[in-house]
């Protein structure tokens, strides 16, 4: 059964020319197709995926035209175990009977070996049946939530069996859009190939590279904070702001991830996509218009404008550190090397902190120093701008006392928010200064509520818009600033300081900041 | 919703001015102290304020829907009506909190219901205007049966103006839109609105023929006691979307000149008020459709249930418009707070609204006059 009139909250596009369309909103339902997650026995399906699409069935986000099926190796109850995954990680809770019924009788398993041809004949039939049953008319979204060893497979096996065709622009016409999880490689060699194999097989448009980071609300709030008012952007600038701090902080450990975590390290897991994300968000120019390559194309800008750390300079602009035993929230810690499988002489950073420039008009000498770890005193993902210092302290003499530089922060995780630190006079006779903050907290603003980031990527992957997904220049662009710091790490065996768990990271941090400034400890 | 707070009931027959300054104070005591539930220091939640004024027999259910849509549109609420049992002058008053925890902090808004006595009831606008949280703008909505002296004086300071055409006429809400200086909204244009958006779609592949509408028929349940017609608000949106002219009993005639003929039918069984089913006529001969909507038996009102979508004729029409097809539709379930919200957050603006009313409270007096 389709669904009449869900309205959400954007306005405007309608079929040219037909009167009775004016001023209603744009339909944001995602059209009927059919979710293929590969992968549907891992832990992000249970965790975000199965979730995310219940979650959207209660919004009335997707339409009831929709059909989900599993694909993995193993036999698996797969809508008991959606059920279950759906009960323990639904941001809404108890489960709604009846939206969940009737997103289970949409529901199936295909099991199978991604390398065989036999599984995608399978899946084949199963589209086939749902088309029929469930009229998702031959559109699919298949979620590749696997390694990414895996994705070529996947992709030849889904295109040798015709399940994905040459994209068709018409309107209302059949889709096959493709999800790539994230790492998108490991290096920049890999996500090259990576995406050659991917781009062999598909069109761009037809490739949606994710970075769950994107689908935060509070992310996509740096965009609207910068250029959906008029008093902020005139400040964005070299003129105005000092510096700006990046911080995107855990803290648990590797929760027995440690074999990956050992071929990984938190570079490549959190610096070259979240971060180094968070960083175009801030640094770059107004997009010409809101849709996916005007977006992409200025945060492609300012990683192109990002100066490379080579040679002797990864020694003095980044600083990489690994966690040592400690306390944190009362509770005693193991250090990493500590840690099952892990290496007990690994040199795996858990930490890393740079310095970086933006060599462009608007940024031009203004540092970025970014940090980011695993096991530090709280978890927290902000950006700060921490603003120029008085010209004059004019106060001074009266007695005014040391009023900080103002502060403009955004805290994407939790608490998420913005804070605007400024000096404000102490009643009473003199001028004494004090810093003060205004606080907007969206959860006061908007309630508690928001969707999740998932929700959010999956819908937009099925109708269509990537903007909030990552571009193969971008990712490449990501990788080829990230490369040559990991290999000088590597080449000039720079030191790995040690930290103690529970704490902001390893002081030879401070180092990367200018004389007299120190990292924010929230 | 946890942690309320209430202040002292307050009564005073001086000057509303009083009562004005003893609303402030009792404000600025809950604000003053932590959370008593939690010890947290309190966050106000700022972002509307929410004036409603509105007959004394429905302040319990406007205090559960204010609790409510303070999950995600917090701000200040004021309830006021006039209480005949009051001395003319006199003003009562009650001030509360309402807390809940978020980020180590009591998230907390406020509501302010105050009953005016009949003579008191003509300074409404000025005690209002001096209560509403500056810089956040004022929602009012009116609610059926509010003496119009309150009524004015709410819409006076409002930028934006709720009503519910299910329970009152197009005609007053004519004279409200007159006067109000922001835009109005209608719950019931809100409830309705899958029933325009599935009428929109006969049309989507071939918009010509909306100017070719030869018939319509509406069935609709009898409108409530006091309340507007609904097939009035949609006829008034079909009007003014389509240029028609000369609405009456007998019709209307389209932006050519033809005659549209319109009857409106009664069901039994539906919710007083709630549309059942709409039947188009569009294009002559071979190339003509005939489009239905049609409630299904488990809806039970405009919002819920489903219904069933169908289009017939005209084969070889322009644009592949004459494609029979035919779809149940589920309409969901919405509640009167997702209502309200979607009436303030205007999803699906307001100036397309405001023709739709005025287009229809003319054919709602025409309707009665012919």
């Amino acid at each position: 059964m389709a669904k009449a009139g869900d309205s959400d909250d954007k306005k405007g596009a309608a079929p040219a020319g037909n009167p009775l369309r004016e001023g209603m909103p744009a339909d944001r339902t995602a059209p009927p197709c059919a979710l293929v997650l590969f992968g549907a026995s891992g832990d992000l399906t249970k965790r975000k995926l199965v979730p995310a699409a219940y979650n959207l069935a209660l919004s009335r986000l997707l339409s009831q035209n929709s059909a989900v099926i599993g694909v993995a190796r193993r036999p698996l109850p797969f809508v008991d175990q959606m059920k279950e995954a759906v009960a323990k990680h639904s941001r809404r809770k108890p489960i709604d009977q009846d939206v969940w019924s009737d997103l289970a009788r949409r529901t199936s398993y295909v099991q199978g070996e991604f390398h065989d041809p036999e599984t995608y004949k399978k899946l084949a039939a199963e589209l086939e049946r749902v088309d029929k049953e469930h009229g998702t008319n031959g559109s699919r979204l298949f979620y590749l939530a696997v390694g990414p060893d895996q994705m070529p497979t996947i992709v030849h096996g889904l295109v040798e069996a015709g399940l994905v065709k040459a994209p068709d622009r018409t309107s209302g016409a059949a889709f096959q859009h493709v999800v790539v999880e994230k790492p998108f490689g490991t290096d920049l060699p890999s996500a090259r190939a990576l995406n050659r194999e991917l781009l062999s097989q598909l069109d761009e448009s037809q490739i949606y590279r994710i970075d769950h980071y994107l689908g935060k609300e509070t992310v996509q709030n740096v965009i609207v904070l910068r250029f959906g008012n008029t008093i902020f952007e005139p400040l964005w600038n070299r003129q105005h702001v000092d510096r700006v701090e990046i911080t995107v902080a855990e803290d648990l450990g590797v929760e027995g991830r440690g074999k990956f975590y050992e071929g990984t390290g938190i570079t490549r897991d959190i610096v070259q996509n979240h971060a180094l994300q968070v960083l175009t968000m801030i640094g770059m120019e107004p997009p010409i218009a809101w849709d996916a390559n005007s977006v992409r194309d200025e945060k492609v800008k300012v990683l192109r404008a990002l100066r490379p750390i080579r040679g002797e300079d990864i020694l003095t602009q980044t600083v990489r550190g690994q966690y040592a035993a400690g306390s944190i929230r009362g509770d005693k810690v193991p250090g990493y090397r500590e840690e099952p499988d892990v290496a007990k002489d690994s040199e795996t950073e858990t930490f890393v902190a740079m310095r970086l420039a933006i060599d462009n008009f608007r940024w031009g000498g203004v540092p970025f120093v970014l940090r980011s770890g695993k096991r530090l005193r709280r978890r927290l993902a902000e950006v700060v701008l921490h603003f120029k210092p008085l010209p004059h302290r004019l106060f001074d003499a009266a007695g005014g006392g040391a009023a900080t530089p103002n502060q403009l922060v955004l805290r994407i995780q939790p608490d998420e928010g913005i804070s605007l630190r400024f000096g404000a006079k102490v009643p009473g006779g003199g001028v004494a200064i004090r810093d003060v903050a205004m606080d907007f907290l969206f959860g006061a603003a908007f309630g508690s509520s928001s969707p999740e980031a998932y929700e959010r990527l999956l819908l937009d992957a099925m109708r269509g818009d990537a903007t909030l997904f990552t571009r193969d220049d971008e990712v490449e662009a990501q990788w080829a600033f990230i490369d040559p710091i990991l290999e000088g790490w590597k080449n000039l065996k720079a030191p790995l300081a040690s930290y103690e768990a529970g704490s902001w990271g390893p002081k030879e941090a401070d180092a990367l900041l200018p004389e007299g400034d120190r990292w924010r400890e929230p | 919703m946890e942690g309320a707070v209430s202040a002292p009931r307050d009564a005073a027959t001086g000057k509303p001015s009083d009562t004005v300054a003893a609303i402030e104070r009792e404000l600025a005591s809950i604000w003053s102290v932590p959370d008593p539930s939690t010890g947290a220091t309190k966050v106000r939640a700022s972002t509307l304020n929410y004036v409603v004024a509105t007959p004394p027999s429905e302040l319990d259910t406007l205090r559960e829907m204010t609790d409510n849509i303070a999950e995600t549109h917090a701000g200040r609420v004021l309830l006021v009506w006039v209480d005949g049992r009051l001395e003319p002058w006199a003003l009562w008053h009650e001030v509360s909190g309402v807390c809940r925890p978020s980020a180590g902090t009591s998230v907390c808004n406020d509501r302010v219901e105050i009953g005016f006595g009949a003579v008191a009831a003509e300074r409404a606008a000025s005690v209002v205007r001096s209560l509403v949280v500056p810089e956040v703008p004022v929602i009012a909505e009116v609610v059926a049966g509010a003496p119009s002296l309150l009524v004015y004086a709410v819409v006076e300071v409002a930028d934006r103006v709720v009503v519910d055409s299910r329970r009152m006429r197009l005609g007053p809400i004519a004279e409200l839109i007159s006067r109000a200086r922001g835009p109005l909204a209608d719950r019931a244009w809100v409830r309705s609105f899958s029933w325009r958006e599935l009428v929109a779609r006969f049309f989507d592949e071939a918009p010509d023929l909306g100017h070719a509408i030869e018939r319509v028929t509406i069935m609709r349940a009898k409108p409530r006691p006091g309340g507007a017609d609904p097939s009035h608000l949609f006829l008034g949106w079909l009007a003014s979307r389509l240029g028609w002219s000369e609405l009456g009993r007998g019709g209307a005639r389209r932006a050519d000149g033809r005659a549209i003929a319109v009857s409106i039918e009664e069901a039994a069984s539906a919710e007083p008020g709630d549309l059942v089913a709409i039947s188009i006529e569009a294009g002559k001969g071979e190339q003509s459709v005939r489009c239905e909507v049609a409630r299904k038996p488990d809806g039970d009102t405009s919002t819920r249930g489903s219904v069933h979508w169908s289009r017939s004729g005209g084969a070889g029409g322009p644009g592949g418009a004459g494609r029979a097809s035919a779809h149940d539709m589920a309409l969901g379930h919405h509640d009167e707070t997702w209502v309200l919200v979607k009436a303030i957050e205007a999803t699906e603006g307001d100036a397309v609204y405001k023709e739709a009313a005025l287009t229809g409270a003319k054919w709602e007096t025409w309707w009665e006059q012919t």
